[in-house]
């Protein structure tokens, strides 16, 4: 039996397998030796994927041109289907998942005998480990003085990967540019890299401030507060509001969040004077 | 027939009150859908907690009367303002 840890965010995930099997090299540095007690495990089996598909379709992940994946309900658990993205008419994994997310048996294809987390199946696995606990995933970039963590977080084009571009060049430790983890733990929340198609070491930093930033002629923010705060961290979450309860979690744990955490609105000018107004902006 | 409508179609939103303001955000079964969300003052939030399937408008207008420093013809004002609003929300494919 093969077998791989993966800790993300502080969560383990263990992938058992009699096939020999591989990761990505945006996994490779997030796989650990202990072998402590799994948040989440994956079972990889090599069986022919069985292009039938179930008609209790609960949630589909699409765009215009392209199908992502879609769940279906089925008797004890979930059917996760994985659409390639190359040739979208191919299956690249199907997952049966149990009630609690917590045993995934993935059927992989052969040719993902060394990429068995491929995209999305991987950033599926830390959601439904993110709703079993006290921890989001989101849209954005987050920097890292050493000390303070800020996230950056807002729609496509407002310019997370711009304003992180920028505090690099102030010698800022850059956590991720596109998707995080922020997490509870005890008093603190902390925001945590995950797995990306290039490979990076695990990162963490204590979160705070959460900075909702837009493009502007000058810099400019605004605190924000209560509801109006809290609906737009969430536009920026990763959700898969079919279930309630999955809403429900990321509404209260952002309600606690930003009781904790300062928010703001911030329109940022694309160079370093951003960095000079944030720190000194008495927030 | 309305407030049947709203009724029926609450079990269908998650719902939680921040500091007095009810943030309501409905389930959907595409990711597209997801940033759709909703904000209803205290008084918003005070009518949407009495439908309860049993009070009709003017039940509710009374309770608004009773629980809010605001006279009959205003609370009817607001209700109808809150029924629109909702029901643009609930109706919405």
């Amino acid at each position: 039996m093969n077998t791989k840890i993966l800790s993300i965010a502080g969560f383990r995930i263990k992938i058992k397998s009699d096939l020999l099997f591989n990761l990505d090299e945006g996994h490779i540095p997030f796989i650990v030796k202990e072998d402590s007690n799994e948040d989440i495990l994956v079972e990889l089996y090599d069986k022919d994927i069985i292009n039938k598909i179930p008609e209790n379709k609960i949630f589909e992940s699409a765009n215009d041109k392209l199908k992502i994946f879609a769940i279906f309900k089925i008797e004890d658990g979930y059917k996760i289907i994985i659409y390639n993205q190359q040739d979208n008419n191919k299956i690249q994994q199907v997952a049966y998942v149990d009630e609690d997310f917590y045993n995934w048996k993935v059927i992989i294809s052969e040719e993902l005998i060394n990429d068995a987390l491929k995209y999305p199946l991987g950033p599926l696995l830390l959601y439904y480990l993110t709703i079993k606990n006290e921890a989001i995933m989101i849209h954005g970039s987050a920097v890292s003085d050493g000390e303070k963590g800020k996230l950056f977080t807002g729609v496509s084009g407002s310019g997370k990967t711009t304003i992180a571009s920028i505090y690099r060049g102030s010698g800022y430790k850059i956590i991720n540019d596109d998707r995080l983890i922020i997490k509870k733990d005890g008093n603190n929340y902390y925001i945590y890299n995950t797995p990306m198609y290039y490979a990076d070491d695990p990162k963490k930093t204590l979160l705070t401030s959460v900075n909702l930033i837009y493009h502007s002629k000058e810099n400019i923010s605004e605190r924000l507060k209560g509801a109006i705060a809290v609906t737009n961290i969430m536009a920026n979450c990763i959700q898969h509001s079919y279930n309630k309860r999955y809403i429900q979690h990321h509404l209260d744990f952002l309600s606690e969040l930003c009781n904790k955490i300062p928010v703001y609105k911030v329109g940022f000018k694309p160079d370093k004077s951003i960095v000079e107004f944030l720190n000194n902006d008495k927030r | 027939m309305i407030l049947k409508k709203i009724f029926k179609q609450k079990s269908n939103f998650a719902t939680r009150n921040i500091n007095g303001e009810l943030v309501l955000v409905p389930l959907k079964n595409n990711i597209a859908d997801m940033t759709e969300m909703f904000v209803l003052n205290e008084l918003g939030d005070f009518i949407w907690n009495n439908i309860d399937g049993i009070n009709d408008e003017n039940k509710i207008i009374k309770l608004i009367t009773e629980n809010f420093d605001i006279d009959e013809n205003t609370a009817r004002t607001d209700f109808n303002e809150f029924i629109k609003k909702i029901e643009k929300v609930i109706l919405k494919p």
